[in-house]
């Protein structure tokens, strides 16, 4: 079964670490003598291990993971610890056998474990000091190839015990080596400019009265990967990451949890809002989630709605994006919705989806999913996924799947995690596209014309989870935040609360009326199989003629017995 | 430190009676954390009511923060040099009343493994306030409900002798001027690298590793009772360790531990190199050494192993003096029952032998003791307990929970991560009528292996600890041992007939209990105070005790061949840089 969820919001306790004036010092990320020792070991390794048992080992790859974080952050008016760490990891991938037939093939079994592999996270020298590098890519390589051996055992008896597979693909295909490296700017994370800055919208939060818990977050990730593999590919690149998040949380009578969020996503500090921007934010998220507390309950419903740009572009990444990936047409265990469709219509015919990594920015905005080479050092593409409703082709690694021999770009993971195909930047286009006030028009004459109450407006969505694999029930959920009810006879439209959509993607999708002209950008982190990985999907407002929606899991407990201390009009203080 | 008894016993109890408002003795104005804490506890005690049922009628509200720093070094580089700071909070509601009140009930396995809540890590009055009051509110509505499913608990399994859940204790004020949280350990950094390095030129090691760790808290503490705290601690640990395999397979770790409790005690760089080197050869030695089948005699325990028996053997099967009631029984294995409690007025130790818990105690032969403490977590005036007197226990550490045979605490109560108050140990004199020298001690280990028709004696220096060999199995499926005592990591054979010493490896305890703590024969003169982590079935490294002993010789144990292998590597460890 698999599982995803889309994370709109880190809402983690943080820890302190030192002062942020090193970072600031210094001018770039990049340590050019680090692929060096890497080359020389990985050669060493190779040339006295490919022979070493009876099963040869054919490729190898290293790969180090450079994160430099720094963080600050103000829950309940109160400053957090800031954050401050740089860490290195390493990934060694082994395969033996060969690219027929190899270690990481699928083995069919009722026990999950034989196509699980836990999180190994193996930290990295963070000097290039010759001895301490080799060693522990040494120890590391001798643990994998161990690993690898045990399991193409595994494999091999599986295959003759086990009937034909459907997708008789080889294992692992070629590809062109690649040697790319580049010196990242360094991002001077500014704390002294920031911190006030969250220190007062935190405190606006906090000093609301309804609001239960708020939290204002700044993150930077800088990532550096450096990688070589037997096939002389030799890479060192970057990526940057930087998060803003204002949460503020409350709690409505019935005990039901609320929460309104909002996120802003930059590769450099000079993107980021102005304080101005984030406290009207902020003040508009207030009166949201007053409003959602007060808001009725809605009822398990079916029937038309509009989802506004940014929550469309989750839904399809949700119900979409992740059964497209290359893996699920291969694995004898997933739902494959879609592995026979190629060349068939999947979507309305005015649609088009592709997922595009080397798209650094949409409208200005910087994507999360953008990046130059993927974890199998294969270079980013655009992939034309769905042209015209009619379905194309599947986010690839170098994996091959039956009809596509070659990886597109998509193989992602977080450190110590084994590969899959991820999605990166997932863009849907319409050629059917209409303004929002028309589209909205045609949601109160599609509510008219089925003779419903009201349709729903899903402003805002957090994220969700499908599943895939055979063994469940191949459906999805996706958990709003906002929702608006639109009444036909002209009525103000009314926030409500307490519903989840629901359903199967082939129904979902072919309900799908018409678009906006509003693409937007969603820049979230994606969670699967393979770890998290920084995703972005672009999609204008959806009109749906059906969707379904059901009630929420509700929290129990009743609000806090006390009122809050310190807070104006509330008589708490002591 | 000053130390203040607030008001007479007698007066504390119409306080309890009154319930909880007692207005808090007054508290230094730029004290914001104590402060908050302090108002939001008086507003709790005055108000805080579920409408229909009944309000706390104890709260405690603690709130540590601590600043650490550490430096990892692994097979010959920096992998990791940070610096922390946490804000914790931890909070006791009870409900009901000192008879029967909802503690120390397990109905769901999230009690197991609680977890400290996180405050903000500004001093920043409103933001405390606000949190103390959230997390009250859970916990007061986890009361009312922990103490219906206790009741229910209760009825289908009533108890034939009812003893209360909580006592009263004298009601105390404690402060420590807080410690400087700005640890700095850079200066450190370079040395630990070189230890590191130095590892390097052993060939044998597989993977190594250099760990220097250093602590700052201050932990306040107050309660409804107008019990008040301000503790401070610091503490360091220097921890080596490294792995090699045995031709045969079997793999090997060795590690040296040194906790201090004053920064100017770690060693220098020069004493760390060598202790990392000290390790590497001891670790080599074992890999070449031969593996035994099994073994069966005296076993003289010196150095860290000795304290390591006692610790294992002894101390850890004291506490709790009282386990907690437990929805089902799978819990019991996280919170196993202590194997000694029971024998309270028995013997468990020859008659020669005296142990003592003395916490009161700062120092032992220039050593400062990292079980020293005045105060308990529970704010009771810590005491000197005589646990073992001419082999018999006669008293265990006491938290203010009490147990059948022992109504009170005695000031020995430590709270943990998982938020649990439990009874631990703190300092540790291990005594004896009759002391033999190490010179002694090895002759009557030969006599006495003689004397079971053995060739030999075991010597064994140190334990493992599994929570650092762990780090370098690669074993996915390990089983967990039943056994109390770890595996020896450095241990040798002493013949009898000529005394020689040679290194084996490859054994296991097999079935040493308590039981043979009755079968210690001697125990050596030269006495040393160590400092150690010691870890629960939850929480590895759980709280810091001091063992003051000498080598211990016991008559009789037990030792089974170590089974599991590993692959060999098929390639040899780099041992030069790369051009």
């Amino acid at each position: 079964m698999y599982h995803k969820i889309i994370q709109i919001v880190l809402l983690c306790a943080l820890i302190l670490l030192p002062g942020l004036s090193e970072a600031e010092k210094e001018s770039g990320v990049g340590d050019t003598e680090l692929l060096n020792l890497m080359q020389f070991e990985l050669d060493r390794s190779f040339k006295n291990l490919k022979n070493a048992d009876e099963t040869p080992i054919y490729y190898m790859q290293y790969a180090v993971i450079e994160n430099r974080d720094f963080a600050l952050a103000v829950t309940n008016g109160g400053l957090e610890a800031p954050i401050s760490s740089t860490l290195r990891y390493l990934d060694v991938d082994i395969r033996v056998g060969s690219p027929e037939l190899d270690n990481t093939h699928e083995i069919r079994s009722d026990n999950w474990r034989d196509n699980y592999t836990p999180r190994r996270l193996v930290q990295f020298p963070l000097e290039a000091d010759p001895l301490a590098v080799r060693t522990t890519l040494w120890n590391e390589t001798e643990y994998k190839r161990r690993k690898a051996l045990d399991r193409f055992t595994k494999v091999k008896a599986n295959r003759q015990l086990k009937v034909e597979e459907e997708d008789t693909s080889a294992d692992f295909s070629a590809a062109q080596a690649q040697q790319f490296e580049e010196i990242m700017p360094e991002q001077l994370f500014d704390a002294e400019y920031w911190r006030p800055v969250l220190k007062r919208v935190g405190q606006y939060g906090a000093g609301l009265p309804f609001v239960k818990n708020s939290s204002v977050r700044l993150q930077l990730t800088q990532k550096t990967t450096y990688m070589v593999n037997t096939e002389g590919t030799r890479l060192q690149h970057g990526a940057c990451y930087i998060r803003l998040f204002v949460n503020f949380t409350g709690m409505a009578e019935d005990g039901m949890e609320l929460r309104r969020t909002e996120g802003w996503n930059a590769a450099s500090f000079g993107k980021l809002p102005s304080e101005e921007e984030i406290m009207a934010t902020s003040r508009r998220l207030g009166a949201e989630l007053k409003d959602l507390i007060d808001a009725p309950v809605v009822t398990p419903f079916v029937g038309p709605a509009i989802l506004v740009n940014r929550a469309s572009g989750v839904f399809f990444h949700e119900i979409f994006g992740h059964r497209l990936e290359g893996h699920r047409q291969k694995s004898e265990s997933e739902g494959q919705t879609f592995t026979k469709m190629v060349g068939k219509s999947v979507l309305p015919d005015f649609l088009d989806v592709l997922d595009d990594a080397t798209l650094a920015d949409f409208d200005g905005i910087d994507l999360r999913g953008y990046y130059k080479f993927d974890d199998e050092g294969v270079p980013a593409q655009p992939v034309s996924i769905v042209e015209n409703g009619v379905l194309k082709e599947f986010l690839l690694t170098r994996s091959p799947i039956d009809g596509f021999p070659r990886s597109n770009g998509h193989a992602r993971r977080d450190f110590g995690r084994e590969v899959v195909a991820r999605m990166g930047n997932t863009i849907v286009r319409s050629s059917k596209a209409f303004e929002y006030q028309k589209l909205r028009e045609m949601l109160i004459d599609e509510i008219k014309k089925q003779e419903k109450p009201y349709g729903l407006i899903f402003q805002d969505i957090s994220g969700g989870f499908t599943m895939t694999g055979r063994g469940g029930t191949q459906a999805f959920k996706v958990i709003p935040l906002l929702v608006y009810r639109v009444f036909p006879d002209g009525r103000e439209d009314e926030v409500v609360r307490g519903v989840d959509i629901v359903g199967t993607p082939l129904t979902s999708f072919s309900k799908i009326i018409a678009t906006g002209d509003d693409p937007a950008v969603f820049n979230g982190t994606c969670g699967a199989e393979s770890g998290s990985v920084p995703v972005s999907a672009i999609s204008p407002s959806i009109l749906v003629s059906e969707i379904e929606v059901e009630r929420v899991r509700k929290g129990q407990e009743k609000p806090p017995l006390l009122p809050p201390p310190n807070k104006k009009g509330q008589g708490g203080a002591a | 430190m000053k130390t203040v008894k607030r008001m007479s016993f007698a007066m504390h109890l119409l306080v309890i009676a009154a319930f909880l408002t007692v207005p808090i003795q007054s508290i230094a104005a730029d004290d914001v954390i104590a402060r908050a804490m302090a108002d939001e506890l008086a507003r709790t005690s005055k108000q805080l009511v579920m409408p229909g049922m009944e309000p706390p009628y104890f709260v405690s509200y603690c709130i540590e923060d601590e600043f650490s720093a550490e430096i990892i070094a692994t097979n010959g580089a920096i992998v990791e040099s940070n610096q922390k700071a946490n804000r914790q909070f931890f909070v006791d509601v009870r409900v009901g009343d000192h008879k029967l009140d909802n503690s120390y009930f397990i109905g769901h396995w999230r009690d197991l493994f609680g977890r400290p809540m996180t405050m903000v890590e500004e001093d920043d009055y409103a933001g405390i306030r606000h949190q103390l009051w959230l997390y009250t509110d859970v916990a007061y509505k986890k009361a009312l409900e922990n103490l219906a499913g206790k009741k229910a608990y209760l009825a289908s399994h009533p108890v034939t002798v009812e003893i209360p859940d909580f006592v009263a204790a004298e009601s105390r004020v404690v402060e420590d001027e807080p410690v400087d949280l700005a640890l700095d350990l850079s200066f450190r950094q370079e040395q630990v690298d070189q230890a590191s390095k130095a590892l390097g030129a052993f060939a044998g090691l597989q993977e190594w590793q250099v760990i220097l760790q250093a602590e700052a808290s201050n932990k306040r503490y107050l309660n409804s009772e107008g019990a008040r705290f301000l503790k401070t601690r610091n503490r360091c640990m220097l921890e080596i360790s490294a792995t090699a395999l045995a031709a045969d397979g079997q793999r090997l770790t060795n590690f040296r531990r040194l906790l201090t409790v004053d920064p100017d005690e770690i060693l220098s760089g020069d004493e760390i190199v060598k202790e990392a080197q000290t390790v590497a050869r001891e670790l080599l030695e074992m890999a070449e050494a031969p593996a035994l089948d099994e073994y069966a005699g005296p076993v003289l325990f010196s150095e860290c192993a000795a304290a390591q028996v006692i610790t294992q053997l002894f101390s850890g099967q004291l506490t709790p003096a009282r386990s907690p009631l437990m929805q089902e029984g799978w819990m019991r294995q996280y919170m196993p029952d202590a194997k000694l409690v029971r024998r309270v007025n028995r013997r468990v130790m020859p008659e020669f032998m005296h142990v003592t818990d003395d916490p009161t105690r700062e120092l032992f032969d220039g050593v400062k003791l990292a079980g020293h403490r005045l105060v308990d977590d529970e704010a009771v005036a810590s005491q000197k307990i005589e646990l073992i007197r001419a082999g018999r226990l006669v008293n265990l550490p006491m938290s203010r929970r009490p147990s059948k045979k022992i109504r009170s605490s005695n000031g020995h109560a430590s709270l943990l991560d998982n938020q649990w108050i439990v009874p631990t140990v703190s300092s540790l004199f291990v005594e004896s009528d009759k002391t033999k020298t190490e010179a002694e001690l090895l002759t009557d280990l030969r006599k006495t292996a003689g004397e079971f028709g053995n060739e030999y004696g075991l010597l064994v220096k140190r334990l493992d600890r599994p929570e650092i060999s762990s780090r370098y199995s690669w074993s996915t499926e390990q089983e967990a041992s039943t056994e109390l005592m770890t595996d020896p990591l450095i241990m040798y054979k002493v013949y009898v007939d000529d005394g020689r010493v040679e290194p084996v490896r490859g054994l296991t305890p097999d079935d040493i209990t308590v039981r043979s703590l009755r079968d210690i024969i001697a125990i050596g003169d030269t006495v040393k105070a160590f400092n150690m982590l010691v870890s629960t079935s939850i929480q590895p490294d759980a709280y810091a005790v001091t063992v003051v002993t000498g080598s211990i010789l016991i008559e009789d144990a037990g030792f089974k061949a170590v089974t599991s292998r590993e692959p060999l590597p098929v390639s040899t460890r780099p041992l030069v840089a790369a051009k």
